[in-house]
């Protein structure tokens, strides 16, 4: 993830990359991860949840829009954020 | 010192990593969805005969699919209760919804998954990174979200 991230960039396209495991994104370094506390598998929350698939979706939305980050950028996602 | 060194080396990996922020307003943005479920190779892996290793491969999945053909590239591919939920390994739902309500401009047309459930060496892993940008580019995509699977 971390390494496709990188390349989008380079080429102009904007990426927050979802993490599943703290190590993954220390390795990659993406410039924007978002890490979400699900098990491997289900990075956007319990599927028959929806609402946690789009608390998790808008969490990584305004990472993209937050113009104070710096790269890398990381943010941990939390269940009733 | 250690800390005088330790600042120096992130400011330098930081100066390493490109950033770029969507070049419009999130509610004009394109998005589109890279979906993996491929690791890294860690050191004495690559001789593991229960650790499929392989050169990953992308494969297009359209917005039209519902993001079923992705789901089956996870590491849950087995629960196939899940797998029917469109929205296991694709947030389809949740990236219409967030279009529908101007969050953002639109959601392309087609997504990227990649391979299925493996490992790969850190130089096959480049090349399909640098694979990535061409159909994303193509279709004019401002912004991606990435999703492990």
């Amino acid at each position: 993830m971390g390494l496709a991230a990188l390349e989008l960039e380079r080429a102009g396209i904007a990426t927050v990359a979802l993490q599943l495991l703290h190590a993954a994104a220390e390795q990659t370094r993406p410039p924007r991860a978002l890490w979400a506390p699900f098990w491997r598998g289900y990075a956007l929350g319990d599927p028959k949840e929806p609402g946690e698939a789009r608390a998790v979706l808008e969490a990584a939305l305004e990472m993209l829009e937050d113009s104070s980050l710096r790269p890398p950028a990381f943010r941990e996602f939390h269940a009733g954020d | 010192m250690k800390v005088w060194s330790r600042l120096r080396r992130r400011l330098r990996r930081a100066a390493e990593t490109p950033f770029e922020p969507p070049c419009r307003p999130l509610p004009q943005c394109r998005v589109a969805l890279v979906v993996s479920s491929v690791c890294l190779a860690q050191p004495g892996q690559e001789d593991d005969p229960d650790v499929p290793m392989g050169r990953p491969r992308w494969r297009i999945v359209g917005s039209e699919d519902g993001g079923a053909a992705g789901a089956g590239a996870g590491h849950n591919a087995s629960a196939a209760r899940d797998n029917e939920d469109r929205n296991l390994a694709m947030a389809l739902e949740a990236l219409d919804e967030a279009a529908a309500r101007g969050r953002i401009g639109a959601v392309n047309g087609r997504h990227l998954v990649l391979g299925g459930p493996m490992i790969a060496g850190r130089g096959d892993l480049q090349a399909a990174a640098r694979e990535a940008v061409e159909p994303l580019a193509a279709d004019a995509v401002d912004a991606v979200v990435l999703v492990p699977t």
